[in-house]
């Protein structure tokens, strides 16, 4: 975004004021936590054991692999049905985008099981590894298009022009959309570097990531502070690859977003392709509900929310009232996620360089190891009056530090296609820098901070790893009840989690497809 | 070049109906504007025409070739939009020579294609320069340029003078005029400017609420009389006053000369005036007739009149079986003479009167 | 007179302090394991009744699974997230003790437990129930079968069973681990050659106890009839099943494989409320909480309590299974984890 003139810049009060929260909490809440807790267990015995082993570094190497084989995949698929989604009108648009976001929460052992039914031979390695990261990110990439603005005009000046579909998508659609895409793909790529759950499940002693290493050595086999150069290592090839991004990435193009016409025959094919894929391991969900012992049975169903195991003997937690605490949980990280996106976006657009910074301060909880985090936390906030290792707003909160930068994203993405002469107009009419600011940025924002919104409640209903690092007393969360289900012996549990895995993703897309409505609503 | 031939277009949108009626036809080489107020449909018309919006009912032809049904990539037809949707990634160059590059043209032919364009239009130089970084009057001239390229077969232009200043608005609108007149392109052009249509095209149509009008039926309504001098005074008072330096009203020789004006058939009151002279133009062995001043009164520019009584005018001449009709034309106003078929001679100049740039221009009657 | 009043008034002051200083005086954190139920079961009935009792409130605070919630522990070892720990076991009390986080206290009730258990426990902590990891088999898949369901551990290396063998991963894996110190326990540094010849014997490794039981164990749909699992396992799949009151349990253990577990419960070092911290771990050790740890815990309790019947008709608990110390699997667990992972392939 091109600077303002001194003169007509916001005051630096404002600007101060926005940076401020986002960067102390960026501060706070993730930098400190990880710099005290490698203060107190890193030694230099476990640095230089940890740093001359080959095995760190072949696992470094394996981790970025597997993330960038992954985030191409997710891309390669997601493409097509984001671009037919974001320029098509049809029955049930929503619906499909909540269809993408609710796969998002599923709980990994949960898409795991459904991958490893799914791949002939039920391998482990980088196979399931991408084809599981690839399903459960194509959400990213396809919400993320769809509700990037769309060339129409440009597109009608081209086929004018002589140019054919796939000419004009390849000479123009996706030059255009290459700023978002990249930024897309980054938070993809980050994401698929931290991933534990499905790494731990399908992955093997050799195909393994940074962070399933961190929790063997931390947790496992207590050796903290090897555990934490390994986040350290982590942690550093994720700067480094999010500053690359930052100083390179382009600014969009200004351009509007144009009227969305019917569904072509191919266009429809594309979607309920793309429909289908995404859909398989939801299928197996459901069809994992209904099996006890490998019989048909619907007692999965009927006690669903029973905390009773049989008459006199309870389970010891309550599945309706993890429902609760899991869309109370949802709705304060939600919040949280929209307050702290939004302050970085006006702080974008005040000041585009401390913009960068604070952006990329938010950036940061995509890069930490949830484990590192979590531990982190705990020893930064435990003596009084921040002794707030086991107060119930740590889990919103948490889940708002790693919601945020989705939030962000295609918000900052369609502020740097902020035409300038409009914030001139309204400073030549009159309004004041900060006013000025505001009436030419809300607009632009407000419609992708409102779908990013639902990102936040995707990610939140879903979270797992984070969540478990932190301690609690009762309040838990409907993934942790629906892993505690899955770890029973015996009776309809197994069944009973599958099928609350299914209200999950049907309480995401509900919540999601209220909050697109919103926006389109705005939009109009 | 090829005619554009419209019948019996009707464009819904939605369930509305934007065109109820559209039928006229573009000859080959000339230009025809299109005038209507906001939201009368135009830009749904040129949209149709480039088959990028659907129709009810009628045709579309080009010269035999009936276009109809045939999807936008192989009509080869242009279009300027309002807007000029430059492609911001693209510099000018690149821009000017997308269409040809889809036709599959040589690096080479592209090249050359491109900076023929840049000079036509007067950007020569420009094509590296990047499209963000141009002017309103700079963007349109590629925008042009670029529909030009691909040598389409007709060109739409969307509102092309609409949203530029005034002095730019008028240079602008004489190159575009020049550049449609020199590459001989058959034009449709759109606006909601009475003042440009006039001056831009040899057809003007009028489209209001979904009906297109023809030109002749505009242009046969004016009553075209004769006056007095006295009565030609009055309104060039009211007209030239306010555009010129002078107050001076009175041209030599007045009482010699023929005053043509154009009357509204339904009010009778005179809307433009002419006078016509019977003189040779210096040393030339030719006769001539001379017109010495046009004016209209400013809410009817843009209708017909001038026109109108540009050619009662050559009918006079014809009559009087002089060799040519010439004047000594404003800059502003070449674009309506060229229009109509007349030339410039010799290099431009200054008139001493009113202290603006002026050339010659003839049509020839033998 | 005055005197009197005076020391009333001293009394009552004294009483205000004391009381009113003691921030955890009427309350207690007990920190668990994520499978401890926070509400709800038998197990809260009775803290609720030890809350009667003795005006202490006990709030359970969730640390997430045990390797975590001891790894929490070491970090804020001096400055404990609660008063009391349950549910360190003997695989990371090493770890533990070595990061100074209890306060010692054995409960006096632990001079009726087991010799071998209380022993474990050094003298810092109370041992407060057991599990055992067994090799469990599907009954009806051996019924259906040839094969007479194997009776020890070198069976399992036998070509007659030949994949019918699930185990975890004792890199990731609790059961997994105590399966793999069940093989060193019991045959000491031939369990190299053990495990070659079970690789031999085309074993599945899973990553996870849910991926072998319910993933891999025929019982689940699999085709593994023998998988790693507790002893518990048996009398659970009755109790769970269709029919509680069968009088053969759909699942065995091969008691030869056993290994066992031992959980602990401990005063946290810097704990501001030591004397309660003690009362309590009195109290879960007591007959009363131990009574309901079977049913809730899917563990065994180390009190003399009677068993429901369930357990009693379907529960192998042997005697004394083979095991190491503590100490020694802190010092050797990474390089026998390495060992087995380069094994295994």
């Amino acid at each position: 975004m091109d600077q303002h003139h001194r003169l007509n810049r916001p005051p630096r009060w404002f600007t101060t004021a926005v940076t401020t929260p986002p960067a102390a909490i960026a501060l706070g809440f993730v930098i400190v936590p990880v710099a005290m807790l490698s203060a107190q267990a890193i030694s230099i015995e476990a640095l230089s054991t940890t740093l001359s082993d080959t095995r760190t570094w072949k696992v470094l190497g394996f981790t970025t692999g597997q993330a960038l084989i992954s985030t191409i995949a997710t891309v390669a698929l997601g493409l097509a049905p984001g671009l037919v989604i974001a320029r098509s009108d049809f029955r049930g648009r929503q619906l499909v985008l909540s269809l993408f976001a609710a796969v998002f929460v599923m709980p990994t052992v949960v898409m795991a099981a459904g991958v490893r039914a799914l791949l002939p031979g039920d391998p482990t390695g980088l196979v399931p590894i991408v084809v599981a990261h690839t399903l459960f990110n194509l959400a990213i990439i396809v919400r993320g298009i769809a509700t990037a603005p769309v060339p129409l005009d440009m597109e009608h000046a081209a086929t004018v022009l002589g140019a054919r579909r796939l000419d004009v998508a390849r000479t123009i659609t996706l030059p255009l959309l290459r700023p978002t895409l990249i930024g897309l793909s980054t938070v993809v790529f980050a994401l698929c570097f931290t991933s534990f759950g499905i790494v731990r499940i399908l992955g093997t002693t050799t195909s393994t990531t940074l962070e399933v290493e961190i929790w063997r050595e931390t947790i496992i086999l207590g050796r903290i502070d090897r555990g934490v150069v390994l986040a350290i290592v982590q942690l550093l090839t994720l700067v480094v690859g999010l500053a690359l991004w930052l100083v390179i990435r382009r600014r969009s193009m200004p351009h509007q977003h144009g009227r969305r016409q019917p569904l072509s025959r191919q266009g429809l094919l594309i979607v309920v392709g793309s429909c289908l894929v995404v859909l398989a391991p939801i299928i197996a969900l459901i069809r994992g509900s209904f099996l006890v012992n490998n019989t048909l049975s619907l007692s999965g169903w009927r006690n669903l929310f029973s905390n009773s195991i049989r008459p006199g003997l309870r389970l010891g937690f309550d599945p309706a009232q993890a429902l609760l605490t899991s869309l109370t949980t949802a709705a304060l990280a939600t919040m949280f996620a929209l307050i702290i996106a939004t302050l970085v976006v006006a702080a974008t657009a005040s000041s585009p360089n401390i913009g960068r910074i604070v952006d990329g301060a938010a950036m940061l909880p995509l890069g930490i190891s949830a484990i590192t985090l979590g531990l982190g936390l705990l020893i930064t906030f435990d003596v009084p009056p921040v002794d707030w290792r086991a107060s119930s707003f740590m889990t919103p909160l948490g889940h708002a530090l790693i919601a945020t930068p989705f939030v962000m994203r295609p918000a900052i993405g369609a502020l740097s296609a902020l035409n300038r002469r409009q914030v001139h107009a309204a400073a030549t009419l009159g309004a004041q820098p900060i006013r000025a600011l505001a009436n030419t940025v809300v607009p632009i924002v407000a419609i992708p901070l409102l779908s990013g919104a639902g990102f936040a409640v995707a990610i939140s209903l879903g979270e797992f790893g984070a969540t478990s690092m932190l301690s609690r007393s009762g309040g838990e969360t409907l993934p942790i009840i629906i892993e505690r289900l899955l770890s029973r012996t015996g009776g309809d549990f197994r069944a009973r989690a599958y099928g609350l895995s299914i209200i999950l993703a049907s309480a995401t897309m509900g919540m999601v497809i209220a909050l697109d409505t919103a926006a389109s609503r705005r939009q109009r | 070049m090829s005619s554009l031939r419209v019948n019996g277009l009707q464009i819904s949108r939605g369930n509305l109906p934007v065109i109820s009626q559209a039928s006229f036809e573009v000859a080959h080489g000339s230009t025809t504007v299109i005038v209507g107020d906001s939201g009368s449909g135009k830009s749904t018309l040129l949209a149709a025409v480039a088959g990028l919006i659907p129709i009810d009912s009628g045709s579309i032809r080009l010269d035999d070739r009936d276009i109809t049904t045939t999807p936008t990539v192989q009509r080869n037809i242009g279009l300027v939009f309002q807007d000029n949707q430059l492609f911001p990634h693209l510099n000018v160059a690149d821009n000017i020579e997308y269409g040809l590059r889809r036709q599959g043209a040589s690096r080479a032919e592209c090249n050359n294609r491109v900076n023929e364009l840049l000079d036509l239009v007067g950007l020569t130089g420009f094509g590296q320069r990047n499209v963000q970084d141009l002017s309103g009057g700079e963007a349109k001239r590629v925008a042009l340029a670029r529909s030009l390229a691909p040598r389409p077969e007709v060109l739409l232009l969307d509102e092309p003078l609409t949203g530029l200043d005034e002095s730019l608005h008028d240079r602008l609108l004489h190159d575009l005029v020049a550049v449609l007149a020199s590459s001989q392109t058959t034009a449709l052009w759109v606006t909601h400017h009475r003042g440009e249509a006039s001056l831009a095209g040899e057809q003007l149509l009028t489209i209001r609420d979904g009906v297109v009008s023809s030109a002749e039926t505009a242009r046969r309504a004016w009553d075209i009389r004769v006056v007095s001098p006295a009565e030609t005074f009055a309104l060039r008072r009211e007209v030239l006053r306010s555009n010129t330096a002078t107050t001076d009203v009175n041209f030599d020789g007045d009482d010699a000369a023929i005053h043509l004006v154009a009357c509204d058939p339904t009010g009778g009151n005179t809307v433009a005036i002419s006078s016509w002279f019977q003189r040779n133009r210096p040393q030339q062995p030719v006769t001539g007739l001379q017109l010495r001043g046009m004016a209209s009164s400013p809410e009817f520019r843009g209708t017909g009149a001038a026109q109108a009584l540009l050619f009662a005018g050559i009918d006079l001449g014809r009559t009087l079986h002089v060799d040519e009709v010439w004047a000594r034309a404003r800059d502003t106003a070449l674009g309506f003479y060229l229009a109509h078929g007349f030339e410039t001679v010799g290099d431009g100049y200054v008139d001493d009167h009113t202290g603006l740039p002026h050339h010659d221009v003839v049509l020839p009657l033998r | 007179m005055n005197t009197r009043i005076l020391t009333l008034a001293a009394t009552a002051l004294l009483a205000i302090i004391t009381f009113g200083c003691s921030g955890g005086a009427d309350e207690l954190t007990l920190v668990t394991y994520s499978s401890f139920p926070a509400a709800d079961t038998d197990l809260n009935d009775a803290l609720a009744a030890f809350t009667e009792e003795t005006g202490i409130t006990v709030n359970i605070l969730n640390a997430g699974d045990t390797g975590t919630m001891v790894t929490k522990a070491v970090l804020a070892s001096g400055n404990p997230e609660g008063d009391v720990m349950w549910g360190v076991d003997n695989t990371l009390l090493s770890r533990a003790t070595a990061a100074d986080v209890f306060e010692p206290f054995v409960a006096e009730a632990a001079s009726t437990f087991d010799d071998q258990l209380v022993a474990l426990g050094n003298g810092i902590v109370t041992p407060v129930d057991f599990g055992d990891v067994c090799v469990n088999f599907d009954r009806a898949w051996f019924d259906n079968s040839a094969l007479e369901p194997p009776t020890t551990l070198d069976a399992l290396a036998d070509p007659t069973y030949a994949s019918l063998l699930a185990v975890q991963h004792p890199g990731t894996s609790s059961p997994g681990l105590a399966f793999l110190l069940s093989t060193i326990a019991r045959l000491g540094d031939g369990w190299t050659t053990y495990w070659e010849d079970l690789v031999t014997n085309d074993v599945l490794v899973t990553n996870d106890w849910e991926e072998a039981y319910y993933g891999a164990f025929t019982r689940a749909g699999g085709d593994r009839p023998l998988v790693v699992s507790y002893g518990s396992s048996p009398p659970f799949e009755v109790l769970y099943g269709d029919d509680p009151t069968a009088s053969v349990a759909p699942t065995g253990v091969v008691e030869d494989t056993c290994y066992r577990q031992v959980e602990f419960a401990g005063v946290l070092r810097g704990t501001d409320a030591p004397d309660e911290a003690r009362q309590l771990i009195e109290f879960l050790v007591s007959a009363d909480f131990q009574q309901h740890i079977p049913l809730n815990l899917y563990v065994f309790p180390v009190a003399d309590v009677a068993l429901d019947q369930v357990f009693i008709d379907h529960a192998v608990i042997p005697d004394a299974p083979p095991a190491l110390t503590p100490a020694d699997i802190d010092a050797a667990r990474a390089s026998w984890v390495e060992q087995w992972i380069s094994i295994t392939g």
